[in-house]
């Protein structure tokens, strides 16, 4: 037998799909010779590991079983014999491997066949909407692995969480409270039911504490994750969720990426939205046809605010900015009595920070434009337009408002509310005409040093 | 080995268990190179589980732990064999028995042996580590990947060996290296 086929037929017995014949001929390989016993035994170790280990990555052992899972006994080296009670000791022999093979269920492929020992079937979902998925609005399904490759699907799960998914898309069902992400992007709204949720990727392990995140799996198995409102604990995956595995607590407007297990967390700079159920369009993939890519030069620890880009979002109602306080999202307005600008209408929206971090001086915002744009800033009409603006931009004399403002803020402190009890902030519109593809650079608000009592101005960007 | 069903007298300790939790990944593949294959491989796994737990109390702390687990695990694989009457046996029992052993003999550090896979992982081509990710990370069939790339089943297939075996060359390098310092 050349070394070829034994090669063939090692691959065919790991996948289960050797015939009668080729499994003689493999065994009376083995019986030959012990260098392809040990070639054999490589291949199904590594086979075997590089299956668990895709599994442990995502949800690991000491999750689901501690020490602190067993009943306390006495901690000798010895292992010392105690009695107990038969029936508890049945139980609790029951509960160990129970958690053990909760544990291996998750990890296994076990879309090839299913776990015999008190293991869950899948998750129970109600089909909320659904485009180009194989499923219909208003049907319950149970699902233990969803793999779609077009379309989008929205269901709420039996724990109370509703989740968004857009293809291409692998998601398992681990539990109601539990999913794990393989591939592609989800939207997940945990309501005040299903806090404590959690979703498993290859390199992090997140625990919604409340209410709205979104995450992507990319090819190479990276996360992204950017938390749309509440807040998100980012852990280690393969690790105990305690507080030496947390690598940040992320509110909303943050956003962060973990390149595999072992890396650092980073700063995301940028994260598309889908602006009409604020869900996102997939972090790892291009932001838009007109923006590749927006980021700043701040350099700071613990520092995760995310611009966010709502392509061909721009209109009434728009969102301006997620921010961090939890009061409603602020959104892009008419003035009073006028329609909303047919100029600015379909553009692109990049959301800025908003918070604290307007009344610093905030550092220079970079936009790859990637063809000829028009790149509006909308400027908060309280304040002197900075040198750069007044220098590179000309004022359309448009203008819109962002809103609704929450009192008791520096930007908002001299405001009044309108007629229906609401603040808003009027923003004049600038626009800057950008004939070829590369990078426009915008700068702060106010001249370094100065406190900036005014709203941080918005970005749109058209292409021209 | 033969079941002993005498009355467990201890439940098992936290250390235990945590020997136990850290032996699972080199059970998982001691089980699977023994049965051929991942199918009944979680089976059989949890069986071995719930028996040596039962057994702690016999368990000897000053023995490898993983050499005493594997009897267990081999006295699984056997039943489940018994089990599923002897269909699609990849091994013989006297073949079994001749491996096992070998395989015993060769028992070290799971854990660090998975620890060591994940760096043997990080030395690959992005394109390698993509493979082993669609296959092991989002399940896809060889074939269904060997279609996507537009390449024939024999060829994907050929080439998964020789992206199992450059990582098996390359634990055994690095635990060996190990050993040496």
């Amino acid at each position: 037998m050349s070394k070829k086929s034994f090669e063939h037929l090692c691959h065919a017995v790991l996948e289960g799909t050797a015939d009668e014949l080729e499994l003689e001929q493999f065994r009376a390989h083995l019986r030959a010779e012990a260098a392809q016993r040990r070639a054999y035994a490589d291949q199904a170790q590594i086979h075997a590991l590089l299956t668990w280990q895709q599994g442990r990555a995502a949800i690991p052992v000491p999750v689901l079983l501690s020490p602190a899972d067993v009943p306390p006994q006495q901690k000798t080296p010895t292992f010392p014999s105690r009695r107990a009670s038969p029936l508890l000791q049945a139980a609790l022999v029951a509960g160990v491997v129970l958690m053990l093979g909760l544990a291996f269920w998750k990890f296994a492929d076990h879309g090839r066949k299913p776990a015999s020992v008190a293991v869950a079937k899948g998750v129970s979902v109600d089909i909320l909407a659904s485009e180009g998925s194989p499923y219909q609005v208003g049907e319950r399904v149970v699902l233990e692995k969803l793999r779609m490759d077009t379309g989008s699907l929205r269901f709420r799960i039996s724990s109370g969480a509703v989740v968004d998914l857009e293809g291409p898309v692998i998601l398992e069902f681990v539990n109601p409270m539990r999913l794990r992400l393989l591939l592609g992007n989800i939207t997940i709204d945990v309501g005040s039911e299903a806090k404590g949720f959690v979703l498993d990727t290859a390199s992090a392990l997140l625990v919604d504490i409340g209410t709205r995140f979104g995450a992507s799996v990319g090819n190479d198995g990276s996360t992204d994750v950017l938390v749309l409102d509440g807040e998100v604990e980012v852990y280690r995956a393969g690790e105990l969720p305690t507080q030496e595995s947390r690598l940040a607590s992320l509110h909303e407007g943050e956003a962060a990426r973990m390149t595999n297990r072992e890396a650092k967390i980073q700063r995301l700079h940028q994260a598309a939205l889908r602006g009409d159920l604020l869900t996102i369009r997939g972090l790892n993939a291009p932001a838009s046809d007109i923006v590749s890519n927006v980021s700043d030069n701040i350099k700071k620890a613990n520092f995760y605010r995310c611009y966010t880009i709502v392509p061909g979002g721009m209109g009434e109602g728009a969102p301006a900015s997620l921010t961090r306080l939890g009061h409603n999202k602020l959104g892009w307005r008419v003035m009073p009595g006028q329609p909303f600008p047919v100029e600015l209408v379909g553009a692109d929206i990049i959301g800025t920070f908003q918070g604290e971090v307007i009344r610093k001086p905030l550092s220079d915002i970079n936009i790859e434009l990637t063809r000829p744009c028009a790149v509006y800033v909308l400027f908060d009409s309280r304040a002197e337009p900075p040198e750069w603006l007044r220098r590179d931009f000309r004022d359309t004399g448009l203008r819109v408002r962002s809103g609704p403002w929450w009192p008791n803020l520096v930007a908002t402190q001299n405001l009044q509310p309108d007629q229906n009890g609401e603040i808003n902030i009027e923003h004049s519109v600038w626009r800057k005409d950008v004939p070829a593809a590369g990078t426009v650079t915008l700068g702060a608000m106010t001249p370094k040093q100065n406190v900036n009592p005014y709203a941080m101005y918005g970005i749109a960007v058209k292409a021209l | 080995m033969k079941e002993n069903n005498a009355v467990t007298t201890s439940g098992p300790t936290p250390e235990f268990v945590q020997l136990l939790t850290a032996s699972q990944s080199a059970l998982y593949a001691f089980i699977v190179s023994l049965l051929g294959g991942v199918n009944d491989a979680h089976d059989v796994l949890q069986e071995a589980n719930m028996k040596l737990c039962r057994k702690c109390a016999e368990y000897d702390p000053n023995q490898p732990f993983l050499r005493w687990a594997y009897a267990f695990a081999r006295f699984e694989v056997m039943a489940c064999r018994k089990r599923s009457q002897r269909s699609r046996l990849v091994l013989d029992d006297a073949l079994l028995e001749t491996f096992a052993d070998e395989v015993e003999e060769s028992s070290d550090d799971a854990d660090r042996r998975l620890k060591v896979l994940e760096t043997c992982m990080e030395r690959m081509t992005p394109r390698q580590r993509e493979l082993i990710a669609a296959r092991y990370g989002r399940g896809e069939a060889v074939q269904d990947i060997a279609s996507r790339l537009s390449r024939s089943e024999n060829a994907m297939a050929a080439l998964f060996y020789r992206l199992r075996k450059l990582l098996a060359d390359c634990v055994q390098s690095v635990l060996g290296n190990e050993v040496r310092a």
